[in-house]
């Protein structure tokens, strides 16, 4: 499977900074955007999108494909997301391991699956589907998730594994839903990564979340913290120099705040790669 | 249920508990008596964490279900929800939903339907105004990202006017013409403002039409008189030459009696229009 581009550190582009992001002053190297906001027919939205587009790789992010609900593809929605593609040229398009609804009706969340060899089998088979459709390979995100299902046989890294071994796609591998998953359900965060095969995965996200108690709520509200920093440098170990992305979508922060975290992920993963080729280098000599 | 259901089963059963308004205890509750949850059954289902039961950890979705949709629409409808309060916006989503749960992929749909839902399901009487309040709201949300396109402008018009047959005129996209009960936009406007919400108008007062519209990326709306709703009714049914949209004003009784100050009043509803950005090439 061919590698995807190395775009550097990115930030999810929101609204709260149109603004500084069209005034030149951005200081990241690239922009994920949420597909859903940009399938309109014009006025403000699509204006940035071809502003940022002409000066920045561009990566499609969607929450609606819902890939694995047992409901039909969504063949209107494929349609304007591949009319999207044609018009912002991303460099890849990606959306979640999840479903977002059945009988026709959308929760507008990112809802999970029961790990199953019939779940494996529906979403494989689907995301072939998505892939002939759009005529492009797509990356699948691992969500966070608040319960597991009884009839689960197999490990969420497994399932994943395994899916993008079948369906012949990439991963979007969110470490903070790693780690939330980790806390929520009890598992080792460093065996979901060491499951996770290398060169399948094409993009990480990094975000904030919320510790409620009973569990973490994934909720893009808040910086980054040091667990999900000190796994992400984990990550850059074993996966390389792969395109990173910080999500932060409520209580939107000053842009500075937000680039700031960015250059943090820029930071460690220098340090990560940089360690990496001195002891190459060391051990060559 | 004594053992974990199949896939479609297992969504059906999950957006049911999902989707209870009051909750995933209710919801299960509900399901029992209809017959299809046995007792116990989500045991068999969800499994427990150390710390939540398999109901509290579907409260954890269905929670974010409705206050995701709840805040999504206190977006689209910033006034509306200010003007009857958190507790009745509350009540107002909860049943909202049930009538109308999305369809859509995009959040940008879920609102659509609530002016009607609110005509169909009034508030109390003191909020008379709501159905208009949510029908302007949601014209200039849907107008922001309504399709662009390149307004008819004071030159084109000045370069056309010796052909009017020929220059064919339609309604910008981002354009909804409204009829609002009386004292809606006085509503609209001091709910902006922050100020107390204006005083109901006599019930004498009659509607207006009113006309909202994006230029560039700003959204306005004024209230129209007769004549020019009329005109802009007419170019909303379909692109017309300028010669008949001015035969709509010009053609109207108080044209026959007095022509010059007909034409004077489309020249000023033309330069109205051009300057405002209401009008583009068909």
């Amino acid at each position: 499977m061919a590698a995807v581009a190395d775009l550097g550190h990115g930030v999810g582009l929101r609204r709260e900074h149109f603004e500084h992001v069209l005034e030149g002053r951005a200081g990241v190297d690239w922009f994920e955007v949420i597909s859903e906001n940009f399938m309109v027919r014009g006025g403000r939205p699509l204006f940035v999108l071809d502003r940022v587009r002409r000066d920045f790789p561009v990566v499609l992010h969607g929450v609606s494909l819902s890939i694995g609900s047992t409901d039909p593809l969504p063949e209107s929605y494929l349609a304007e997301l591949a009319h999207l593609i044609d018009r912002t040229e991303p460099a890849w398009v990606s959306d979640h391991l999840c479903w977002t609804g059945v009988g026709g009706h959308n929760a507008h969340d990112l809802l999970p699956l029961p790990y199953t060899e019939e779940a494996l089998r529906h979403v494989a088979q689907r995301v072939e589907q998505v892939q002939e459709r759009l005529g492009r390979r797509i990356a699948l995100e691992n969500v966070s998730s608040y319960l597991e299902f009884q009839g689960s046989t197999l490990h969420e890294w497994d399932f994943l594994a395994e899916l993008a071994a079948r369906a012949d796609c990439g991963i979007l591998l969110d470490v903070n839903n790693v780690y939330v998953n980790a806390r929520n359900h009890g598992f080792d965060p460093h065996a979901y990564l060491e499951a996770i095969p290398i060169e399948r995965v094409w993009q990480v996200h990094l975000a904030g979340h919320s510790d409620r108690g009973t569990h973490l709520l994934d909720t893009h509200c808040s910086k980054v913290c040091d667990a999900v920093w000190e796994l992400y440098r984990v990550a850059c170990r074993r996966f390389g120099a792969v395109s990173s992305l910080v999500e932060w979508d409520d209580q939107v922060p000053d842009w500075e705040i937000l680039a700031a975290e960015s250059a943090s992920a820029r930071r460690i993963r220098g340090e990560v790669l940089g360690a990496a080729r001195v002891a190459a280098a060391g051990g060559a000599g | 249920m004594t053992s974990p259901p199949g896939l479609r089963a297992s969504q059906a059963l999950f957006w049911r508990l999902l989707t209870a308004p009051e909750g995933v205890a209710r919801g299960r509750e509900a399901l029992q008596r209809e017959g299809l949850l046995e007792d116990g059954a989500l045991d068999f289902f969800v499994r427990a964490s150390s710390r939540m039961s398999p109901v509290e950890r579907l409260d954890v979705y269905a929670d974010m279900y409705f206050y995701r949709l709840r805040d999504c629409l206190a977006e689209d409808y910033p006034n509306l929800a200010a003007w009857i309060g958190p507790a009745r916006f509350h009540n107002l989503v909860t049943d909202y939903l049930l009538a109308h749960p999305s369809q859509h992929p995009s959040l940008r749909e879920l609102g659509r339907a609530l002016p009607g839902f609110l005509e169909a399901h009034p508030l109390p009487a003191p909020f008379a105004r709501a159905p208009g309040l949510a029908r302007l709201e949601w014209a200039r949300f849907d107008v922001f990202d309504e399709a662009d396109a390149l307004p008819f402008t004071r030159e084109a018009l000045l370069e056309q006017a010796a052909s009017p047959e020929r220059c064919r005129l339609r309604l910008v996209p981002a354009l909804r013409l409204l009829e609002l009960a009386p004292g809606v936009l006085s509503l609209w406007r001091s709910l902006e403002d922050d100020e107390v919400a204006a005083p109901e108008p006599a019930a004498a007062e009659r509607g207006q039409g009113v006309c909202v519209w994006r230029r560039e990326f700003a959204v306005f709306h004024r209230s129209l008189a007769s004549d020019e709703e009329r005109c802009l009714r007419a170019l909303q049914a379909g692109p017309l030459s300028l010669a008949r949209l001015g035969e709509s004003v010009l053609g109207s009784q108080a044209a026959e009696s007095q022509p010059a100050a007909a034409s004077a009043r489309f020249a000023e509803l033309l330069e109205r229009w051009t300057a405002a950005g209401l009008l583009c090439l068909a």
